[in-house]
């Protein structure tokens, strides 16, 4: 007999619905998956085998063909345990009737029959909402809250294959999860942000992150070490506005395909604040596998990719960024086609002006040759400069400012003024797609970044001592922009575009 | 050669031991050392429409392991191309079929110590 249950197969941060057909037929005892099974999909067998018998169901005997259809996807993970055990229960006669087939089913099985929570539900559930007409899934208790974020689909948790089959029998009873979204999102984080005012000293630098947090901006900071670099960006998350509703649903997606929502979290509220150790691989930064997973950049997304040292990272990992930062997404190509991951990220970087890092210091003598040098800046290509819309030195703090007492300004009030610059940005861009000043086009730029004479003049006058390449004209503008967004000046004042030139040391460098 | 013929006779005495238990419970014997040039099943029989396929294991002591123990992988593959072949020649392909294993442990006077029939085994 033949029975066919609904399923999900992930694929990036989309699916696609999937039809499990499960056959038992009288022969020579046998149980084979087909359509492009991974490995973990193939072990499905030895699950669904145990977790039925251990239900105190009968495993029927026979030829058991199971057919996840389409069949040239490939499947992967262990979220067909449970709908292919339904299907053999249907299909052996063991579960009557078609109530099943109102149902979608996602879940790993354990050998004792219970259900598992599997990685990437949050999508999967979208699926089912955005590609089918189903309107009801059955999961594990596991992931009943990550299911229930999505609005408009009914989602039954059970224990295990037992609970399910009184379910669908009519004699147990499943009410409908439910989660409060409300009370998710505004629960205060638990994490305890570090406080710029710790830091002493450095107002410059702590100018510069302000405007980046304020803007979107990328930022690359440079200086010799123990300069607080490190410190500095682990404060930048503290003054970040907080996820809106549809960003943190977007960040809980892409961290439920990675797994990382196990533990009871069902939504991120919080900025993700990726910091990669400069050893990480191309992979490890762009993702991998034969469906691409997240890697870090991805997981950075609507939050900070903090790259400390920058010159140690490979040559491939820093290549990787290039379209990220232009583009805010990520395409990874594979054989069997290419999945696309969002990837507005705000990338935050540090580094030592040479390899003994004292070059340019007031102090300290630099010990480095001029080959080492510029072979240590050559590692960051011109282009990937460029895409840097903030450079900023960071020098040695003065022991002035180090032992003074003087009050540094607490993260609280550097966050109100980034969250009124970014109330200025949300009217101006509503409706376009687009949140903050660093990502807008040269359409948004013409529109929003006119310049009086003098200001014209003046960034024509940097644009030529300094050769500036278009690209780094066009950042210009738009940091010059959120200068005066933070002050809350409707036009471009020569100050604001004086303070957005003196960000581009880089080039002055070079 | 002593050694072969006991072996022989131990396993034909295990076969007599598992025959009449099947046909004490009611099923119909078929065939017994069915042979054909994949191998060898000791006993093809059928209960309610089914066709059992039946491998008689008899030990005099599990020194080396139990009597079912012995139906490794190797074995159970020999044991389906035998099943595959009867059925195509015999009746169908997709008749309904399963295999059991009985096992046997006899004492030293060769009297049955435990026989169990474990069903469904592949």
């Amino acid at each position: 007999m033949l029975a066919v249950v609904q399923s999900v197969s992930l694929l990036g941060l989309d699916g696609y619905m999937i039809d499990v057909e499960v056959d038992v037929s009288p022969g020579l005892p046998e149980f084979t998956i087909v359509g492009l099974p991974s490995t973990a999909v193939r072990e499905s067998k030895e699950r669904v085998r145990t977790a039925i018998k251990n239900s105190g169901l009968v495993f029927p005997i026979g030829r058991i063909t199971v057919n996840l259809a389409p069949a040239d996807l490939r499947k992967e993970g262990p979220v067909f345990d449970l709908p292919i055990a339904i299907g053999l229960l249907v299909a052996s006669g063991q579960l009557a009737g078609s109530r099943f087939a109102e149902h979608v089913y996602m879940g790993e099985l354990s050998l004792d029959g219970s259900l598992r929570g599997i990685a990437g539900m949050l999508p999967g559930v979208l699926v089912v909402k955005d590609k089918s007409s189903y309107n009801s899934v059955v999961v594990s208790p596991e992931n009943a809250d990550e299911a229930a974020l999505v609005n408009g689909i009914s989602i039954f948790a059970a224990r295990n294959i037992v609970e399910i089959v009184g379910f669908l029998n009519g004699k147990v009873n499943l009410e409908r999860h439910h989660v409060d979204l409300h009370k998710l999102y505004s629960k205060e984080s638990a994490e305890i942000y570090e406080d710029f005012a710790e830091v002493r000293g450095q107002f410059k630098v702590k100018r510069a992150l302000e405007i980046a947090a304020a803007g979107g901006h990328n930022l690359l900071m440079a200086g010799p070490p123990g300069s607080g670099k490190t410190m500095l960006a682990r404060r930048l998350v503290g003054i970040m506005p907080r996820l809106s509703p549809d960003e943190a649903l977007e960040v809980t997606k892409i961290f439920s395909i990675s797994g990382l929502l196990k533990g009871g979290v069902p939504l991120i509220t919080a900025r993700p604040f990726r910091a990669p150790h400069h050893s990480v691989s191309k992979s490890g930064m762009i993702g991998g596998g034969t469906i691409p997973k997240p890697g870090e950049i991805s997981l950075s997304h609507n939050g900070i990719l903090f790259m400390d040292e920058l010159p140690e990272f490979n040559r491939d990992s820093l290549e990787s960024l290039r379209q990220p930062l232009e583009d805010g997404r990520l395409t990874i190509s594979r054989a069997h086609g290419s999945v696309d991951y969002p990837a507005k990220l705000m990338l935050v970087a540090a580094m030592n002006p040479c390899p003994c890092g004292y070059f340019g210091d007031e102090t300290r003598e630099c010990t480095c040759t001029p080959t080492q040098i510029d072979r240590y800046r050559n590692k960051i290509s011109g282009p990937l400069l460029d895409r840097i819309d903030i450079h900023v030195e960071v020098t040695r703090v003065s022991y002035t400012d180090l032992s003074h007492n003087i009050q540094n300004e607490s993260s609280e009030k550097m966050l109100h003024r980034v969250e009124r610059a970014r109330r200025i940005q949300q009217r101006r861009f509503a409706g376009t797609g687009i949140y903050v000043n660093a990502r807008m086009g040269s359409r948004e730029i013409q529109k929003h970044c006119r310049l009086s004479t003098k200001v014209s003049e003046l960034i024509k006058a940097a644009y030529e001592k300094l050769a500036l390449s278009a690209r780094a004209y066009s950042r210009i503008l738009k940091v010059a922009r959120t200068i005066a967004d933070l002050e809350e000046c409707q036009q471009i004042k020569e100050q604001h575009a004086a303070e957005a030139i003196q960000y581009r040391i880089m080039d002055r460098n070079r | 050669m002593s050694i072969k013929s006991n072996n022989r006779a131990l396993g034909a005495k295990g076969e007599e031991i598992a025959v009449n238990l099947l046909k004490e419970r009611g099923l119909s014997i078929l065939q017994q050392n069915f042979r054909c040039r994949h191998g060898e099943i000791d006993i093809i029989a059928k209960e309610n429409g089914i066709i059992i396929f039946i491998e008689v294991k008899t030990r005099k002591n599990d020194k080396y392991g139990t009597p079912e123990a012995a139906v490794d992988h190797r074995k159970q593959k020999r044991l389906r191309l035998v099943a595959a072949y009867y059925l195509t020649h015999h009746c169908h392909d997709s008749h309904p079929c399963r295999f059991d294993v009985v096992s046997i442990l006899l004492d030293r006077n060769d009297e049955p110590v435990s026989v169990r029939i474990i069903e469904n085994c592949l």
